[in-house]
């Protein structure tokens, strides 16, 4: 598989050669061999079953850990973990990490098969999903798995400059909106893609103070793993591929965590007409050192909606956001935002979640949502659930850490105006 | 290389197992046997965003279709064939949008029946990144490069043996 920048004439500007066989026709080149190592790391990853990407879990806060940074080189969360993360993710996630004596090397970086540079974290992620939709009358159930994620990403610095990226590939995507958000390739069709979702380079500015240029997570709500649930949908700020190019401030000094970020588009998408424009940002405040609350915004300007293909669209969110943990066992995440997208009126979503740990790295969550996208600006529309009037769903998961590296999560997934949703989803993690 | 070969296919078939949700672009032109670009942006024929989903069919195709006698559902693509099958057999032809085109007539050149056509729609990936096509084997180039390789390790053999002989002559111990 062979990655190939050109321009308009056919004149190669930059490409990457990863793959196994050789194109006697094809221009010569140069190469990138972290490139080629990442693609073998890839393939190493999908045959040993062995990646995964630990996540933004926002309910460590009952544990005290309300700043994401601690845990992860991005100081807001997800993706590649800290050699503290690494420890963490064996006594505080992993089941029988209370009785944990000492870090295990197996909690580490390929099970500690080797041990990474000083300064430099790398990590991986395989996600598979199961999903069994109910039937309804004249409909049979329906019983589908794919998988959902195929990640190698890394992070490393020197001195104060810091670079990150992750390199994915997905498979038969032309029809979906998902993924797509973060292909590199111009093709999809029934064909592979390679994405990267993440990816920028950094300046600490001060120990708590970051500034990056690149594809970055979008700084809005509470950062959470449910990519599908309706405040992430609707406001466009998942962690899936609702990256975003541009430059961000993060600030995650004393009480305060704050990201502000300068939207200049998804350049992974084209024609330019189509790229969203804006500011993102949220301020979080440590109220106490287990109960954080917050505020977020959002404002973009597209030309033309890539998805709803609306003119001169103007979208925006507004919200506020909670963390709390009650006691080590217990942690409530929340998030209510007011909506307004292009060819809409005023919309809101939200959810609530209750996270009970049962037992070390057993986990049963009840999540309540709610979506009013806002009543289409349209002659002809009456208000619906979701659309002009509230709809709601519900989520009772459980997830389980079994060991680090390891997790198997189940959701039932029920929303108003939909079937029953059941969820598997097994999750490794390098 | 061998075992990276089939690391490769491995995850390869792996991936192949991938997404199986309707498509429902997909079954417009099964029943018009067309074959019109930009799926993405055909979802909007119905929908009133690409995402898709629930209580988001808004579009007047969609209602159309939702309404007596189609009475449509959501996730099924059969039943979408047999209502576009009932639709198009209409003696008096139906036009959502009336723009005076009729909607099979608008499907067929890969229009819009719920609307203005959707025009160019937006590219996924970055512009100019291909991904180069698979070349056909070269039988020839192949042959020669297996004889290079082997000429070369019987080279290689013969200067290891050569330099194994120099060193240790017979009969000469460098034990102490």
């Amino acid at each position: 598989m062979r990655l190939r920048w050109q321009t308009a004439s056919g004149r190669v500007l930059m490409a990457f050669d990863v793959s196994l066989h050789l194109s006697k026709n094809a221009p010569r080149m140069p190469r990138i061999p972290c490139l080629r190592a990442a693609c073998w790391l890839l393939i190493l990853a999908a045959v040993t079953l062995s990646s995964g990407r630990a996540e933004a879990y926002s309910w460590m806060i009952k544990h005290g850990f309300s700043k994401c940074g601690s845990c992860h080189t991005d100081p807001a969360g997800g993706e590649t973990l800290t050699r503290m993360g690494r420890v963490e993710s064996e006594h505080l996630l992993s089941m029988g990490g209370t009785d944990m004596e000492e870090p295990s090397k197996s909690s580490r970086f390929l099970f500690g098969a080797i041990d990474e540079p000083d300064d430099v974290s790398f990590g991986g992620s395989y996600r598979h999903m199961l999903i069994y939709s109910a039937s309804v009358p004249g409909v049979p159930s329906e019983f589908t798995h794919f998988p959902m994620q195929l990640d190698l990403y890394g992070s490393g610095r020197i001195g104060n400059f810091v670079m990150s990226a992750s390199l994915g590939v997905a498979k038969g995507i032309e029809g979906s909106a998902n993924v797509r958000g973060a292909q590199l390739n111009t093709e999809a069709g029934d064909g592979f893609i390679l994405l990267s979702r993440n990816h920028y380079l950094g300046l600490w500015l001060q120990d708590d103070m970051l500034l990056r240029v690149g594809r970055l997570n979008l700084p809005f709500g509470v950062r959470i793993p449910e990519h599908v649930m309706w405040a992430r949908e609707a406001t466009r700020t998942d962690r899936e591929s609702d990256q975003q190019h541009g430059v961000s401030l993060t600030y995650t000094g004393g009480r305060w965590r704050t990201d502000v970020m300068l939207i200049l588009g998804n350049f992974q998408l084209n024609p330019d007409r189509f790229r969203e424009r804006g500011v993102v940002g949220t301020v979080e405040y440590l109220v106490t050192p287990t109960f954080a609350f917050g505020a977020s915004t959002l404002l973009t300007y597209a030309q033309e909606d890539p998805l709803t293909r609306v003119e001169d669209s103007v979208r925006y969110a507004d919200g506020v956001i909670a963390r709390w943990g009650v006691s080590p066992k217990l942690s409530f995440l929340a998030e209510l935002d007011i909506l307004k997208d292009g060819g809409r009126e005023l919309g809101f979503t939200g959810f609530v979640q209750g996270d009970y740990e049962l037992f070390r790295g057993f986990h049963f969550m009840l999540t309540g949502e709610v979506l009013d996208q806002g009543l289409l600006k349209q002659a002809d529309v009456v208000p619906q659930r979701g659309s002009g009037a509230p709809r709601y769903g519900a989520w009772i998961s459980l997830d389980w850490f079994l060991m680090p590296h390891l997790e198997l999560r189940l959701d039932g997934v029920m929303q108003q105006d939909d079937v029953f949703h059941g969820q598997a989803q097994f999750h490794f993690y390098l | 290389m061998r075992v990276a070969l089939a690391a490769a296919g491995v995850a390869s078939a792996w991936l192949t197992s991938a997404h199986a949700t309707p498509d429902y672009p997909a079954v417009i032109d099964a029943v018009l046997g067309t074959n019109c670009p930009q799926p993405l942006s055909r979802c909007l024929i119905c929908h009133v965003t690409a995402k898709g989903g629930q209580g988001t069919a808004e579009q007047r195709f969609a209602k159309k279709l939702r309404g007596s006698p189609y009475n449509l559902e959501g996730n099924e693509p059969r039943a979408l064939s047999s209502a576009l099958e009932q639709l198009f057999s209409l003696p008096v032809p139906s036009d959502s949008d009336d723009d005076g085109e009729s909607d099979e007539d608008e499907l067929l050149r890969c229009g819009n029946p719920s609307g203005e056509d959707f025009g160019v729609g937006p590219e996924y990936g970055c512009d100019g990144a291909h991904l180069a096509p698979r070349a056909e084997p070269d039988g020839a180039l192949g042959a020669l490069a297996l004889g290079v390789s082997g000429l070369l390790v019987h080279v290689a053999r013969r200067r290891s043996a050569r330099g194994k002989t120099r060193a240790a002559p017979p009969g000469r111990s460098t034990a102490r």
